[in-house]
This record gives C-alpha cells, sequence and structure tokens, in this order.
C-alpha cells in the first residue's frame, strides 16, 4: 500500500524536480553557446536561474545548486544575485573552491572606485580556509585512528607486545588530535551560520546608492562616493523601509530596503 | 556737429522712436513711481535688488529671472540624424527687442523633465555668447538622446517678466510674467551599432571558465558534518568490533589462551617449587650436585616458560637468546646467574654458597614473573 502511495504521489513530484533542473542545465548550455552574442544569451540565462531558483523554493539547496544559480545570475548580468547565491553557496561548503573562485571574479566585476576601499569585500583569512578544507579529512582520519587504536589494544590483549600497545596509544592521540580539528570547524560553521542569522547578508541590488546617516531620505549623506551594485554588506537593524546596515568594509549606515536584496532564512 | 545731431532726414516713423527714446527716460523720471524709477535706472544694479521688486504672486516655477521687453527663443541643433547616446550640440538663442533690465539667465535643461527624460545634458558655458547691445544671448549644451525613441528636441519654454507692468497705472502686476516657445526640432536617433571587438579582447573579457560551466546537481539535503546518529555509531562500533573480534580468538583458539595463562604460571611454580624444597639439599649433598640441581630448574623454567633450549649454551648464547624474550636487565641477570651455576659446577671452591645461588635463582624467576615485555608461546 505504501508503495502504491509512494508511486502515485511522491515519484510525480521527484520527477518535476528533476525535469525542472534538466531544463534550467539546457537553458544553461543555449546561453553559453552564445556567449558571442549577449543580447541572444542572456534569456537563456535568465531562464536558467528561474529555474534554479524555483528548485531552491521548493526546498532543494546545497552548494552544487547556488554555484550553478550564480553562474547563471552572473552570466545574465545580474551581479547582486550572483554574489548572494555563491554566499548562500559558502554557508552550505565553505571549502569549495569553485564557489570562492567564482566569488573572488564577481567582486571584481563590482564598479567600485579602485583608489577606495570602502564597500570592498574580502575572502577569509588563509588559516579559515585551511580549517575549513581540513575537517572533511580530519573527520575521516579520526575514525580510521580510533579504529586502529581500538584494533592494536585488542591484539596487545592476544598477544601481550609492547608494539601493539604503543600503536593503539598512537591510534587513541591521533584521534583525539584530528577530532580537534573536526570540532573547531565544525564550531566556526556554527557560529557562522548564528551571524548569518542575527545579521543576515545584503547585497546592494543596484548602482548609485547612498548610505545615508539615518533612516530617510532627509538624513545626510555618510560617504562621499554613492555605492554600486554587488556591494556587499550585514543587516544590523531595520526601521520600517530602512535598513541600518554594515559594509564589509566596516561603515555603517541606512540603505532603504528596495535597494538590497536581503538573504532572509 | 549740428547735422548730426538733425533729424530731418529722418522719416515720422524713426522721429516718433528717437522721441521714445529720448522722452522715456525723462518720463520714467516723473511719471512712474520711486520704485519703478528705481527698477528702470538700476540698470547696474545687482541681480537681487530688481528681482525682489518683482511681485510674488502668480510667479511661474520656471521664471528665468530675466526682466524686459523679450521677442523670441529659437534652437539650433546639429547633427539631427544621430545614433543613441551620440552627442550633438544645442543653442539656445533669446533675443529682445530692446536692452533688458536684467538679461536671462542659463537655462537649467537638467531640471525641466521634457529635457531630462529624453536626454543627458551637459552644459557647454564657455561657448555662451551676449550681444554688446544687451539684447541678444545665446546658451549651449551637449545633449545626447538616451535611446532609439528620441525623435525631437522639444520646445523650449522661456518665462520673462515685463516690465511695463511695474508701471503704477497697471493693476494687476502679476500678468507681468509671460512666456515664449521655441521651436521643436526633429531628430532621427537610430540605435547604436554593436561593438565589434576584436578576438583578443573579446576573450579577455569573457567570464572565466568556473562561471561558464555547470556542476551536477543532487537533488536532496546535503550535510556537510554526519548527524548525532553516526557520531554515536562511529563511537561505539570499534570497541564493539574490537571485543567481537577478541571474543571470536578466544573461542576459536581457547586452549591457546588459557595454555598462555597456566603454562606461565605452572612453569614458574614447579621452578620455586624445586628450588625452595629441602629434598634439593638432601638428595644433592654436594655444592657441585646441587648447582647441577638448580642449573636443571632453571633450564626447565627457561625451556616451559619460554620455549627455549640452552641447556648446551653458553650464559653469553643464552642471554642473547633470551633477550628477545624479556628485558636486557633480566637477559643479564640470567646470564650472571648461569655463570654462577657454571662456577658452582665447575669451580666449586671459587663460587658463591649455594645458598646464595637459590636465592638468585628464586629473584631470577620471580623476576621473569613480574617483568611485562615477554613473548608468550602463542
Amino acid at each position: 500500500m505504501l508503495t502504491v502511495l509512494y508511486g502515485l504521489f511522491l515519484v510525480p513530484a521527484l520527477l518535476d524536480e528533476a525535469a525542472l533542473l534538466s531544463r534550467a542545465e539546457s537553458a544553461f548550455k543555449k546561453g553559453v553557446d552564445l556567449l558571442d552574442k549577449p543580447n541572444e544569451a542572456k534569456p537563456h540565462f535568465r531562464q536558467a536561474a528561474a529555474d534554479f531558483e524555483e528548485l531552491q523554493r521548493r526546498g532543494f539547496n546545497g552548494a552544487e545548486l547556488q554555484l550553478n544559480l550564480g553562474n547563471a545570475h552572473l552570466l545574465a548580468g545580474e551581479l547582486p544575485r550572483a554574489i548572494l547565491a555563491y554566499r548562500r553557496g559558502l554557508l552550505h561548503s565553505p571549502s569549495n573552491s569553485l564557489l570562492r573562485a567564482n566569488l573572488a571574479y564577481a567582486r571584481t566585476c563590482v564598479n567600485l572606485p579602485p583608489t577606495s576601499d570602502v564597500g570592498r569585500a574580502s575572502s577569509d583569512p588563509w588559516w579559515m580556509m585551511a580549517m575549513h578544507q581540513a575537517a572533511p579529512p580530519c573527520l575521516v582520519m579520526t575514525i580510521l585512528a580510533y579504529g586502529t587504536g581500538w584494533l592494536s589494544l585488542t591484539r596487545w590483549a592476544m598477544t601481550r607486545q609492547g608494539f601493539w600497545l604503543g600503536l593503539s596509544g598512537t591510534g587513541f592521540l591521533a584521534a583525539i588530535l584530528t577530532f580537534s580539528v573536526a570540532a573547531v570547524s565544525w564550531v566556526a560553521q556554527k557560529a557562522e551560520q548564528r551571524r548569518n542569522w542575527e545579521q543576515p547578508l545584503v547585497i546592494l541590488s543596484r548602482d548609485g546608492i547612498q548610505l545615508r546617516k539615518g533612516n530617510g531620505p532627509d538624513y545626510p549623506p555618510r560617504l562621499d562616493t554613492l555605492l554600486p551594485a554587488g556591494v556587499e554588506a550585514r543587516l544590523l537593524h531595520d526601521k520600517g523601509n530602512w535598513l541600518q546596515i554594515e559594509l564589509a568594509s566596516g561603515e555603517v549606515g541606512w540603505v532603504s530596503s528596495a535597494d538590497v536584496l536581503i538573504d532572509a532564512p | 556737429m549740428a547735422a548730426f545731431f538733425s533729424t530731418a532726414h529722418l522719416s515720422l516713423f524713426h522721429k516718433w522712436r528717437l522721441a521714445i527714446l529720448v522722452v522715456t527716460p525723462i518720463l520714467a523720471c516723473t511719471m512712474f513711481s520711486p520704485e519703478t524709477r528705481h527698477v528702470l535706472a538700476a540698470a547696474d544694479e545687482t541681480i537681487q535688488e530688481a528681482a525682489a521688486l518683482l511681485p510674488i504672486e502668480n510667479r511661474p516655477d520656471n521664471f528665468n529671472g530675466a526682466v524686459g521687453h523679450f521677442r523670441a527663443v529659437t534652437l539650433s541643433a546639429q547633427p539631427r540624424e544621430l545614433e543613441a547616446e551620440d552627442p550633438l550640440k544645442l543653442s539656445i538663442r533669446i533675443t529682445a527687442s530692446s536692452p533688458v533690465v536684467h538679461p536671462p539667465a542659463r537655462p537649467n535643461l537638467r531640471q525641466l523633465e521634457e529635457f531630462k527624460d529624453l536626454f543627458y545634458v551637459e552644459d557647454l558655458p564657455d561657448a555662451d555668447q551676449a550681444s554688446a547691445n544687451n539684447t541678444s544671448w545665446k546658451f549651449t549644451y551637449q545633449l545626447r538622446p538616451r535611446n532609439p525613441s528620441v525623435k525631437a528636441i522639444p520646445s523650449f519654454a522661456f518665462c520673462y517678466f515685463n516690465p511695463d507692468f511695474l508701471k503704477p497705472t497697471v493693476p494687476a502686476r502679476s500678468r507681468g510674467y509671460q512666456t515664449i516657445y521655441s521651436n521643436e526640432i526633429p531628430l532621427v536617433v537610430r540605435p547604436r551599432t554593436p561593438v565589434q571587438m576584436s578576438p583578443t579582447v573579446a576573450e579577455s573579457l569573457r567570464p572565466p571558465e568556473t562561471v561558464r560551466q555547470l556542476v551536477p546537481v543532487r537533488l536532496g539535503q546535503i550535510r556537510r558534518f554526519p548527524g548525532p546518529a553516526w557520531l554515536i555509531l562511529g563511537l561505539v562500533a570499534p570497541p564493539l568490533v574490537a571485543a567481537l573480534w577478541y571474543f571470536c580468538w578466544s573461542r576459536m583458539y581457547p586452549d591457546m589462551a588459557r595454555l598462555l595463562r597456566r603454562r606461565r604460571n605452572a612453569a614458574a611454580r614447579q621452578a620455586l617449587a624445586a628450588l625452595t624444597s629441602p629434598v634439593l639439599r638432601q638428595v644433592h649433598a654436594s655444592p657441585a650436585a646441587q648447582a647441577d640441581r638448580i642449573a636443571e630448574v632453571i633450564v626447565t623454567y627457561l625451556d616451559q616458560r619460554f620455549g627455549l633450549a640452552i641447556a648446551e649454551l653458553t650464559p653469553l648464547e643464552a642471554a642473547q637468546q633470551l633477550r628477545e624474550q624479556v628485558s636486557p636487565e633480566l637477559a643479564e641477570q640470567a646470564a650472571q646467574l648461569l655463570r654462577s651455576i657454571d662456577a658452582a659446577r665447575f669451580a666449586p671452591d671459587h663460587a658463591d654458597s649455594n645458598s646464595q645461588l637459590v636465592s638468585d635463582a628464586q629473584r631470577f624467576v620471580l623476576a621473569i614473573e613480574t617483568s611485562k615485555r615477554e613473548k608468550p608461546l602463542c
């Protein structure tokens, strides 16, 4: 009975998502074939991005989906949405090299003045990236070392040879060390998730946005220059239709909620 | 000089005009109100002083600030056929019928919706011109049509104030604000021709390969870290496997384990019992015989305990074999014991007493049993 119900209701829903994914990938590939004619390619990339977003809306997520979504947005000319997708993907997989590379490229497309660091986002420090990349293999090594410790201990109980006892001690020690690294990475990921929950990511969605000192257009500008689309910030506070944000470079000010994309959970 | 000022050659019309030119200032000083005389006579006054005297009621928003008798405003533009966002030069010429009280200000086309919605406007004040007689002004701009839907440069409305309405006899001074309109200039705006880049430049501007590719998407929730169930399994599984292995080994080789424990204990018990037995002294009365017996006990013990056949070996050779099973200290102790036994057997006059030998042998056996480094029989 359950099998029949599964076949009647769940399988068709799965097929829809698969068909949606296939259509998105097909549209993306068509756009890539027409890259030399941007005006003809962009509609295909927009279609691909819309399909990827529909998959996300249906509850599917992951670093790969966000990467493809970001690529589609970027090639369609939607730089802020591309940066948002890449940042979301990195929440799932901080050590994903493709996401990092594409995010770095997208950041170069943000039209910031070359002589100023206002609004300029930077990548994570090297030690944090190393920690993220070390987490998965550390987990594997923990399991292997832990298992080796126990098996060596058993063999020592059988033979009473000092070698096995030494190997067992080494295995347990290695397991503790590698698990410590994995635990630190897990704690760091949780801390970043908490931060994203408390201070969601904000991306400026158009060029020429003025950062103001207060929550309204009558307040004086906070900066001398207008901010371009794609600048990354964190949401600190909201008041009506105005948001207090902190730029990646540290400046704090207010913008209209109509001018930003918010990474709402 | 008199001929110069003579008006005989002038027509009647020109005589009237001359009369007006001469009389008007006199009349201005006599007929107009003091305020008007101040305005008319303040040709060199500052702009603010003159404008402050104009009525505020019904003042249009697009009032230029000009005061005088203006006649026309005309537009001229070049080129009139161009592509979208290409520049064209627009000139606005304002002419007056007579020297004005206050000249026109430079029109701000960016504030006019009909211009700013259609064009990108750039001022060119360096090209402005004004006539010496204060009756003609030309203002120059650079416009760029925003898109091909722009069909014309719209008409420009010039609002000025006619000073005649400052006369005290004119009741409604606010009607002095008057507007004249310029001509409209049709344009032909074509779409921009796509720029053909060189292949090298085009390739350098293409997004990188990582942006142009797709990665396989797994439709499902991906966890970067295993859940609690997996962690508990990882914690519990190895000791369970180890216990299971040990259990299976003890079941497969029960005698081996038992034998390992029993053999170790039996050999030590037998050796210690033999060494402490009073029979050792009674049966083997001579020191040499007692030493032989002690040697036999030790050799048997080592054979049972470690499987070593050291009966025919020298103490040094025996110690080397034993070193593989026990610590170097114990091996050396064994070598010393065996040397002492050999001395008691073959040179009893120079050997230690047999009681010392027995206690040494007992200590050796106990040291072996309490030591940790050993290789069992299995």
